[in-house]
């Protein structure tokens, strides 16, 4: 399945979609919170069997994740963008019920961004103490410590 | 209390917590694993991770390109001059820089090398988890010939930091071919033997025979990449969905079989092997003589936009994200790793299982923990 064939099958199912392949090294898509768990079932129906990586973002003004998904038989590789403009409680969708490698990559997210999966099963600190406070991955996380920024 | 007592009382088992890990012989490392318990049988599987966890993605955001490279190597030790390159091809890509010949010849040789290395390791220990202690005395004394390899050209044995943006560090030393070529029958050798010393052993084959079955439809779903997916079937081997460095222009297999069972994952490293010793015999006779560094900027900048460039390494597909926004630090670095995916399918493996087949299960997965936490 080509790219074009791709941004054609969804925008005809997302009307509110946005694309972006220029310069990029795959096909992007921007989607909304609001659509994005919808989206991601139109996308595995599709052939994209594999979620590849979920990367957590603090774009400054909003948070969100960037979803690498590849479809195993012909490796063709897309980007799903979500943007959270609420940074104070910020929610999106579980898709652990859709890829099980979901699961420990949107607990990984919690942990370190503070974004909450809606409907996750375990939606708990991972990597970092029960008792930690804040999100070190934010911009805007302070070290006091003077360990990692200088 | 009598025993006409005991009758008339109501007993009922209950589920109980072990705590597996942080500190346990089998984990490799600082693992915890938190089991909920029905008598001998796994209920449910807990990961508690982060015992090592360093923040190294956050710290890549405060240092330049040259210095992300190093950072690398501790996250997963065993395939650390992989997970460099991982990163120079990243960097080289997003610049359109060109790398000599030797390079690439060098680095992929290098890079076979650490699979083997690290397949070493994992066979010793593989059977050190199931009670075979021999196999950990002879997989270190082989392994011990290439950490030499690498310290003779690269100054380390396990944290070489080899690659730069560009090139590598150091030319080879004079005896490395020779020492490769010396090293490679040797290996042949032996492999085989150790091989018959697990696999003929009918207590080895009982832990490993149709024990932890994963079906090609979980490992995918589940995320699994390496020789725990190629064990189910998948096809996952970078080297052959995109081909890097001097990968495109050897011939060799990639290891598929069928079971997803124990057995079937042993058996796909103890291939990989001899597959990653005829990659090394392809290159090693005509190594090209076109320098080892092509032209870099002293401080780099990468374009905007975001680079992915995936590597396989001894544990799977190994990915990293660069974001950049222009600057001289990377705005977002990810990484990719395997561990953290193949410990999703040991949940699912885990569950209903005996304990002691979830040490063997745990085994096939050749967990490196730095690599899981970062």
């Amino acid at each position: 399945m080509t790219y074009e064939n791709i941004q054609n099958d969804l925008a005809k199912q997302f009307p509110n979609l946005s694309f972006e392949e220029e310069g990029q090294q795959f096909l992007n898509i921007h989607v909304s919170p609001e659509d994005y768990y919808n989206l991601m079932l139109a996308v595995k129906e599709m052939g994209f069997d594999s979620l590849y990586s979920m990367i957590g973002m603090d774009w400054g003004k909003e948070l969100g994740i960037i979803n690498h998904l590849e479809d195993s038989a012909t490796r063709t590789m897309i980007a799903v963008r979500v943007k959270i403009e609420n940074r104070e409680t910020p929610e999106i969708e579980t898709i652990e019920n859709i890829w099980k490698n979901a699961h420990l990559n949107e607990r990984e997210i919690f942990d370190l961004f503070g974004i909450n999966f809606k409907g996750h099963s375990v939606m708990k600190r991972l990597l970092l103490p029960e008792d930690w406070e804040g999100y070190p991955m934010r911009k805007d996380w302070m070290d006091d410590t003077k360990m990692i920024i200088r | 209390m009598d025993t006409q007592n005991l009758q008339t009382l109501d007993l009922k088992s209950q589920e109980y917590f072990i705590n597996m890990g942080p500190q346990h012989p089998a984990a490799h490392g600082v693992l915890r694993l938190i089991l909920t318990m029905d008598g001998e049988i796994v209920k449910n599987i807990e990961p508690d991770l982060g015992f090592i966890h360093r923040s190294i993605e956050k710290q890549c955001e405060y240092e330049g390109y040259k210095q992300i490279i190093h950072l690398t190597d501790r996250l997963d030790y065993l395939s650390a001059h992989i997970n460099n390159e991982a990163v120079a091809l990243a960097i080289e890509k997003a610049l359109e820089i060109e790398v000599p010949e030797r390079v690439k010849v060098i680095r992929t040789i290098m890079g076979e090398l650490t699979r083997i290395a690290s397949h070493l390791l994992w066979w010793g220990v593989m059977g050190m988890d199931v009670g075979a202690l021999t196999t950990f005395m002879y997989a270190f004394r082989d392994r011990e010939y290439i950490n030499d390899i690498m310290e003779d050209t690269t100054g380390a044995r396990l944290t070489m930091n080899y690659s730069t943006p560009g090139g590598v560090m150091f030319d080879l030393h004079k005896d490395f071919v020779k020492r490769v070529k010396e090293f490679i029958p040797h290996l042949r050798s032996v492999l085989p033997k150790y091989d018959e010393l697990l696999t003929g052993n009918i207590i080895f084959i009982k832990r490993m025979k149709g024990i932890g079955v994963l079906s090609p439809e979980d490992a995918i779903n589940y995320g699994a990449t390496g020789p725990v997916a190629r064990g189910s079937g998948v096809a996952s081997d970078v080297r052959k969905i995109q081909p890097y460095s001097a990968l495109d222009r050897v011939d060799f297999n990639e290891v598929l079989l069928d079971g997803g069972d124990n057995l079937a994952r042993y058996n796909v490293r103890m291939k990989e092997m001899y597959e990653s010793l005829n990659i090394i015999e392809q290159l090693i006779d005509n190594i090209p003589d076109d320098g080892i560094q092509a032209k870099t900027k002293a401080l780099i900048k990468l374009p905007k936009g975001e680079f992915l460039q995936r590597v396989e390494t001894a544990r799977g597909d190994f990915g990293v994200h660069i974001i950049s926004d222009g600057k001289k630090n990377p705005y977002r670095v990810k990484f990719r790793s395997p561990g953290f995916s193949n410990l999703n399918t040991l949940i699912k493996l885990g569950k209903d299982t005996l304990l002691g087949d979830l040490i063997a299960i745990s085994a096939t997965m050749d967990f490196v923990i730095p690599d899981i936490d970062r």
